[in-house]
Parts: C-alpha cells; structure tokens; sequence
C-alpha cells in the first residue's frame, strides 16, 4: 500500500515536472526570440535587453532551465505583460472564485445526477429512462459556450427573470455590498461574514452560470450512477439477497447503492478538475471576475467576447495559468486515487 | 477462412461488425446527422446562398436592419445575417467545413503520433515502453484544452497551429490503445514465428502489429471525434482558432455573445448546427465501439472527463 501511495505521489510529481519541461521549451526553445515572447507589445530595445537579463536568454539552456524552474518552487511565475503584476497576485486573486465554481459544478452533479441515475436503473427503458438518456446525450455534447449563451437569451433578454452576468449581478454590486476578502471567493466570503443578503444575490447571479456548467457533469453522473447501479444489481450478492426474500427497496437501498456509488463519487472528483475547463468558458461569457477565464481571456490579448486581438498574448500570464491548473488537476487526480485507496481495499497491490 | 492479408481482412472484420449497425436506431440517428453536416462541409460553395461571403466577402447590408445594424432571419437571409452583414447560413455552412476539416486532420495526427509511441513502447517492452509510457501519463494527466491553449498562445492563431496544438495534445489515448494491442499481439504465435525467422522489428510492426492494431483505433477515433470539433470550436470561441476571413463556429458564437440581448439569431443558429455535428459523432462513435467491443468502453469516454479516469483503470490493470 504504501508502495502504491509512493508510486502515485511520483507519478504525479512526474506530471507537475512535465508540465513544467513542456511550458519551457514551448516558451524559451522554439525558434524566435523568447526574450519578445516575454516582452509583450511593441517592446524597446532596452526592454528586450532587461528581459534578456532577468530570464537569462543568453545563458546556457540549463541555467536557463533552473532560472525558470527555480522561480516556480519559489511560487515566483514572472510579470504579466498587460497588466503589469506579479502571474502569482494575479492567478492566487482569480484561483478561489474559480474553483469555488468548479467545486459547485461537482455538488449539484451529485446532487441531481446521482438520483436520477438510480431512478433511471430502476425503469430501464421507461419514459423516464429514455429521456434521461436523451437528456444526458445533449448536455455531453451542446458546448456549454453557447449554451450560456441561450440561456442568457432566454432568460435575461427573453423572460427578463436572472441577469445577464457578473457576481451579484452588476459589476458594481461590490461597492453596495462591500465583502472582507476572507478567502477570496465571493460565495464562502459573504457566506463566512454572514452578509445573506449579498450571499442571495450572488448565489441568483450564479444560477445561469452554473446550469450552463453543471450541465455536462449531471449528464456525465446520471449514466454513470445507471450503469454502474445495474453492473452492481446483476452482481451473486444481490441474487442471493433477492433468493432469502429481501424486500427489493432494502437490496436496492442498502446493499447496492453503498457499492454502485463508489466509482461515481470517484468521478466525481475527476469531475470538479475537468469543470475548470468549464469554469474559463462560463467565466468569459457571465463576465465574472475575477477568475480564470478573464486572466485567460486577458492573456490572450483578445478582446472580451470577441476575437479581434488586442495586443501580443501575455506569455508569463498564460504559463501560469496552465501550470495552476496543472497542478489543481495533479493533485485532486492524487486525493481522489488515495480516497479510493481507502474506500476500495481491492485496489492494494 | 482464408485471410488475403492481415490489413484487408481487420478492416474486412470491422466492415463485417458494422453492417448490423443500420439496424439500430442511435447509429442510423448519429449517421444521418453526421452525413448531413458532410455533405453541407463538403458542398459548402455551391449549397451556400451567398458563396463568397461565406468565404470572407464583406456584404453591403441591404436587407432591413435590427437595432444592432444586423439582419433578422428574411428570406433572403433565411438564417439573418453576421456583424458584418455576411449571410450567416453561408458562414455556418463555411464553419461546418472548418470544423469538419481541422478534426479529421487533427485526428489524424494524434493517431499518426499515438500509433508511432504506442506500438514501439508495446512491442519493444521494458525500458523503452517504461519511458515512453511515462510521458504518456504526462500528456494524459492533463487537460487537452489548457495545453492546446498554451501552444496556440505561444504559436500565435491559423489554420495549422489549432491542427498541431490539438493533434499534439490528443494523442496519448491513442498511444495507450496502440500499446495495449501491440502488447497482446507481439505474442500472438505467428509474430513469434516471423520473429525466430528473422524477419526484422520493422516488417513485424509495419506488417503484423499495425494492421491488426488499426481496428480498436478507428473505433476510439470515432469516439473522439465529436470531443476534438468541441475543442476547435471551443479554442475558437476564445479566439485562438482560425484566422478571419475563414468562417468558423466557435469564431462565429464568440461574435454573436456581444448581440446576445439584441439578436437572438445570431447565437441560436451557428450552436444548432454546432450541437447536431458533436450528438452527431458521439452517436456514431458510441455505438459502434459498443457493436464492436463493448469492454472498450473502459477505455473510451466521449470526454475530458471520462479519459483521465479509463487512463488510471489502464493502469491499474497494467500493475
């Protein structure tokens, strides 16, 4: 066990490492000049000369490998060339709220998928199992960007019923309901500082959001609980249970959903970590800021929802938002695998 | 039964395995939708009301305009028009033929790719699958679109640097089907024989591992098809797709979420045809992979989501 532990905990730090060799020869080893990717927009030539300096572009490619890597133990990711911050600030400001959202995405997928999952094992091909299935095929497959979108064209320009984006609905609402940062999410903050009021507009404001993000991980759960509650009911066990007379409520209930239900909160997991894809796509279309899909779209040097470009992308930026998410990803990859361990006992080699 | 060569009798057998699909309703559904959105990609200049906007020609609006200087649904615009006044069924026609395009393509080099790390690290075992299999997990444990995005920032926007940062991201699934078949077929007897003969590593993987590992490949292919047009589009929409003039979907629902509140046609059309290409492929895609081995399906997700998750079962099964 403790084996498997280690070689897990390797296997990640590998990917962290990887991810980490292959934003270096992307930013400092393809041909051009790496000291204008660093740069930004119409740089001087005395500008070059400092970043030149400051990465070391005319070391040797391993002291330049160290300056870099060296720099991200050090949690020190460069300076934004658009904004002119520190990639740290700047992505440590943007992380909370977005994971906040991911984490949120994950909750209601359980919430919702997981029972209408088990509802759809228990009438197989019944109305309801059929539309469920309809259901799960489309969320998998709309691209939640344009989701959001009808959903706002439905129910802010259509219905008038949510607002169109921003947390609490205005990009101002912040000065009405001022916020202590506790923890940088505006969910838990207002939530920890007992600010309701701010907390029901924020949560009203999040409700478009997160139908379009949530969408894809219920349809994702709700397969996935059908599947594996009827992979678990064909099972001896529960034959046997059915032969000595157990009423089929108490086999279903009590012995077989503890068993189906342990690969879905598994993926459950996998799913908070995918949903940061989500969460930049939601996050650029519902303008909530901060996060990562405005550092994302900032980056890039692209206009907010449009595509003309701006200026050049901002390397430090973008690298450092990857090598977050890489490193969200990593470890709750790490924590849903050793949870697994514990729930599990097969899985010990 | 008497096999030509292995190549025409694996795609024999996965020709055989496909005929009973007509007979069900979710590949007829995928394959109608997905023949539909061919035929439109592929006829694209002469279905399309207006070619050459569709192509980039900038339109002198004459239609009359809604309130954000944009045509609503007429019939000489069935499906209204874009920012530019362009005729926005001729751009969705375009986009459909950009997305089919660039999947295909990109689908191609990640299986180019895949094949070539999969089947060397399988047959050759031990230290060399050891290494190359670790860079795999790598690409593996990481989310295709946020490394895809840090390439095309690097390369800069177009045609080919989308194909490359997708093709180049998507590959490691591959690589691990490749590997696993390679690993069952090496010790199949008569790749022994051909091996105690003295035919050469090379002729045995090109002649015996290839062909025979080709067909769990086009299953997984047309599973991830609709996943890779969701991630061009979805590279698009953040504008790191292709470069204006040429038409796309993602591009062209980026550019309607700043008209959302003031013309509805603009984003509904473009996602429609969008949605019916993705449910389109899945449809395919899943039905034939369970036609043709459903314990695949392990393997297999149609999402970002699914693969991380076959990825770690792969492994655990290996150790």
């Amino acid at each position: 066990m403790g084996w498997y532990v280690a070689r897990r905990a390797l296997l990640s730090f590998f990917v962290v490492l990887g991810t980490i060799v292959i934003t270096f020869y992307l930013s400092h080893l393809l041909p051009g000049n790496p000291a204008a990717l660093y740069a930004g927009s119409n740089p001087s030539p005395e500008e070059i000369q400092r970043i030149t300096q400051q990465y070391g572009f005319n070391q040797p490619v391993l002291t330049q490998f160290w300056i870099y890597f060296s720099g991200i133990f050090r949690g020190d990711l460069g300076t934004s060339t658009i904004v002119r911050q520190p990639v740290s600030t700047l992505v440590l400001q943007a992380l909370p709220n977005s994971l906040t959202l991911a984490a949120m995405a994950a909750a209601i997928a359980g919430i919702i998928g997981i029972p209408l999952g088990i509802l759809a094992s228990r009438s197989r091909n019944s109305k309801l199992d059929n539309f469920l299935r309809i259901f799960s095929m489309g969320a998998v497959a709309i691209p939640q960007f344009w989701s959001g979108l009808i959903l706002q064209l439905v129910f802010f320009s259509g219905l008038h019923i949510f607002p169109l984006g921003a947390y609490g609905g205005s990009l101002f609402f912040f000065q009405l309901h001022p916020i202590p940062t506790i923890t940088g999410s505006y969910v838990i903050d207002a939530l920890l500082s007992g600010n309701f009021v701010a907390e029901g507009q924020i949560l009203w404001s999040l409700v478009l959001p997160l139908a379009t993000l949530s969408a894809y991980p219920v349809g994702v759960v709700i397969r996935q609980t059908r599947a594996s509650m009827i992979g678990t009911l064909n099972q001896d066990y529960i034959r046997t249970a059915r032969a000595y007379g157990v009423p089929r409520r108490e086999i279903e209930m009590k012995y077989a959903l503890k068993n189906a239900l342990a690969p879905v909160l598994v993926s459950l997991g996998l799913i908070f970590a995918g949903s940061l894809i989500g969460v930049v796509f939601v996050e650029d279309i519902f303008v909530l800021q901060p996060g990562l899909g405005s550092l994302i779209r900032t980056g890039l040097g692209v206009g907010t929802t449009s595509t003309s470009i701006i200026s050049a992308p901002d390397i430090p930026l973008i690298l450092g938002v990857a090598i977050v998410t890489c490193v969200v990803y990593v470890v709750t990859n790490f924590a849903v695998d050793m949870i697994q361990l514990l729930v599990d006992r097969r899985i010990t080699v | 039964m008497k096999v030509p060569n292995a190549l025409s009798g694996t795609l024999g057998r996965f020709g055989r395995t496909l005929r009973p699909l007509f007979h069900e309703k979710m590949f007829v559904a995928g394959f109608v939708m997905v023949g539909a959105m061919v035929v439109i990609a592929v006829f694209a200049p002469w279905i399309s009301p207006y070619p050459a906007q569709g192509e980039g020609q900038t339109a002198l609006t004459t239609c009359p305009q809604s309130a954000a200087g944009i045509c609503p649904p007429s019939w000489a615009h069935l499906f209204g028009t874009e920012q530019t006044g362009r005729d926005l069924m001729s751009r969705i026609f375009f986009g459909i033929r950009t997305s089919v395009e660039i999947s295909l393509l990109v689908v191609m080099l990640a299986t180019a790719i895949g094949l070539a790390v999969g089947l060397t690290a399988g047959y050759f075992g031990g230290i060399v699958d050891e290494a190359l299999m670790r860079v795999t997990d790598v690409f593996l444990s990481f989310p295709h679109l946020i490394l895809a995005l840090v390439i095309v920032a690097v390369l800069g926007p177009g045609f080919n640097d989308v194909l490359y940062a997708l093709g180049f991201t998507w590959w490691p699934s591959f690589a691990r089907l490749a590997r696993a078949s390679a690993l069952e077929i090496r010790n199949r007897p008569y790749v022994k024989i051909a091996k105690a003969s003295g035919v050469s590593n090379r002729s045995i993987l090109g002649r015996h591992i290839l062909p025979n590992a080709i067909s769990p490949l086009l299953v997984m292919i047309s599973v991830d098809l609709g996943a890779v047009v969701l991630a061009e589009a979805g590279l698009s929409f953040l504008g790191l797709g292709v470069r204006p003039p040429t038409a796309d979907l993602g591009v062209i629902i980026a550019e309607s979420a700043n008209q959302i509140t003031t013309a509805w046609w603009y984003a509904l059309f473009p996602g429609i045809f969008l949605t019916v290409l993705v449910i389109g492929f899945n449809l395919l895609g899943d039905s034939i992979r369970d036609r043709v081995d459903p314990r695949l399906r392990g393997f297999m997700g149609t999402s970002f989501i699914g693969r991380p998750l076959a990825g770690r079962l792969g492994l655990q099964r290996r150790e």
